[in-house]
Parts: structure tokens; sequence; C-alpha cells
């Protein structure tokens, strides 16, 4: 079997040791050195974050190199997910859990899958598809749950006019404690106002 | 993955293209659950779109002037549409580019 040439790329001379290491273990696997990026099956590259800079490396090395990309990185969100597909990553492994044979494993997979993404990606990218569903149907989580029974008090107090004061006195707390469970709900729910709130409350039938 | 908070992005051109290129290869029993999903949602999606602009449209509009059967409809979907502007039309544009992109990965997991 060929060897599968692999070029790395570290934002940090230890981990660039670390994860050479763990490849040069392997007589199917050759490391190559700096400047043969080129000629790469696979590239690994580790950072802590997906910053812009690795972003731009990534989408110069999709369209220079067009390798299947392995990504050692710290933690990567949602957006940050599709921007890496985008720039043909095919496996992320979280920093902290690398281990030469998870390494070995995915780089051997890259190489073999001809760029299709591994069964977990899919499966995040599956789930980018289930979030973005109940964002479109619910934009912010807004549903006609979630509030407790004393901001429910404090709600249906503000729709009858009432100002902080007078809800303070109505409901026996003080006009501080009012005033966080306003800024507690329009806040939580991204509520622009107080009357947001109170229309919230209304249209959701609550109060 | 880390936390996200943030509203979601629409990345319907990223996956036509991933499944295109053959990268995105879904199992057919799972791509056909969330492609019906996402028609169902596309349609209510759509129907709340037209709500709106039938809304925006009315000289003066007011809720207690509609039928009783169409009033929370119109409410739920002018609500939801002063909350993420412009948001209800980029997803009625956006979901059938989710939909093509898994009919096209469905095929791509069948054996050829």
């Amino acid at each position: 079997m060929d060897q599968v040439r692999v070029a790395l790329q570290a934002t940090d001379p230890l981990s660039h040791a670390g994860l050479a290491n763990y490849l040069q273990t392997r007589s199917d696997l050759m490391l190559l050195r700096n400047g043969q990026r080129a000629e790469a099956d696979v590239l690994v590259v580790a950072a802590e974050r997906l910053t812009a800079d690795i972003v731009a490396a990534l989408r110069r090395s999709a369209t220079e190199v067009g390798a299947p990309v392995v990504l050692v990185v710290n933690e990567i969100t949602e957006a940050e997910l599709l921007t890496a597909v985008e720039c043909r990553v095919v496996a992320i492994l979280p920093r902290p859990a690398v281990t030469a044979e998870r390494l070995v494993h995915s780089v051997l997979a890259a190489a073999g899958g001809g760029g299709v993404m591994p069964p977990n990606l899919v499966g995040e990218l599956l789930k980018h598809i289930e979030r973005l569903q109940r964002d479109v149907l619910t934009p912010y989580g807004l549903n006609a749950s979630g509030l407790t029974p004393r901001e429910i008090d404090v709600l249906r107090l503000m729709a009858d006019g009432l100002d902080t004061g007078e809800i303070a006195g109505k409901l026996c707390y003080s006009e501080r404690t009012v005033k966080n469970v306003i800024y507690g709900v329009t806040h939580r729910l991204k509520l622009r106002n107080r009357s947001h709130a109170v229309a919230y409350a209304l249209r959701s039938g609550m109060i | 993955m880390g936390a996200d908070d943030a509203p979601v992005s629409f990345a319907g051109d990223l996956f036509l293209t991933l499944a295109a290129a053959g990268r995105l290869v879904v199992d057919p029993v799972r791509a056909d659950a969330l492609i019906a999903d996402l028609e169902c949602t596309l349609a209510l999606l759509t129907t709340r779109l037209r709500l709106v602009q039938i809304w925006q449209q009315l000289p003066e509009p007011a809720v207690d002037k509609l039928p009783a059967e169409f009033s929370q409809s119109v409410v739920d979907a002018v609500f939801v549409d002063q909350l993420a502007p412009g948001h209800l039309e980029r997803a009625v544009r956006e979901l059938p580019k989710y939909i093509q992109a898994l009919r096209v990965a469905r095929e791509s997991a069948r054996p050829h």
C-alpha cells in the first residue's frame, strides 16, 4: 500500500512536535517537510480556535492543494463548523482528546474517503438543519412556556398599566426585585423592552 | 462543539455544494425524514409569510377585524416576523436548497 503523504500545520511549536511524533510512528504515513505541502494527500491543521487567519489558510489550501483536512482544535461553534467543512475539513478532533491512534485513524480515513465526510461530521451538519428549523419556527426559542409564576404576576400587572413601584406594592416585593424580574424575562427571551414583554405574554396567552 | 447561542445562519448553498461534490452522503432513511420535516417547515413558513404580506398590505390592520379562525395565525406570523425581521423570507428561500441537497446526498448513499 502507498504511503499517505501528510502535511502538518500547527499554530504552536509544541503541538507541531507532538502531532509530528504521532504521525512519524506509522510506516504507512509520510510526514512531509515544509514546502512539500502541495504534494499532501491529507493536511493536518492544529489550532486553539478557528481564527480568521486559520480560516484564510484553510481556504488557500482548499484552492491550491485540495487535500482533505483533519482539524485539531480546542472547540468549535456551529458557525465555525460550517466554515471548516467549506474548507474541505473532513474530521475534527478535540485537541485535549487527541491520541496517536485517533489522529492516525482520522488521517487514513481522510485519505481513503476521497473527501467524503465521515458519519459523525455529517451528523453535526444534520444537527444544524434541525436547529435551523427550530430557529425559523420559533426565533429565540419564544413559545408559550418558560415564564415563572413570579414573572407572570409582574407581567400581568405591567399589562394593567402599573409602574414598578405599584407592582412592588401589590406583590409585596422590593422595587429592585421587580426590576430584576423584568430584566430577567426581557433578557432571557431577548425581548426589546417592557412593552414587548407584555405583548409576548399576551400573545402567548399567559396573562 | 462549543456553546453557540447565536441565531443559526443559513448555509443552503454550502449544503448544495457539498452534496453536488459527493462529500455529503446521507443515509436515505435519515435523509427522507429530514426532507419531510423540512417540507413541513417550508409549507408553514410560506403560509406565515403570505399572512404577513397580506397583513402589511391592509389599509388599517386590526386583529379584531379578522375572522376568529385566522386571527391567532396572523398574530403568530406577525409576531415572529417582528422578532426576526427578514428571517422568514430568507428561510423560504434557503430551505428548498437544503431539501435539494439532501435529495442529492441521499442518492449518493445508494449503491451504484
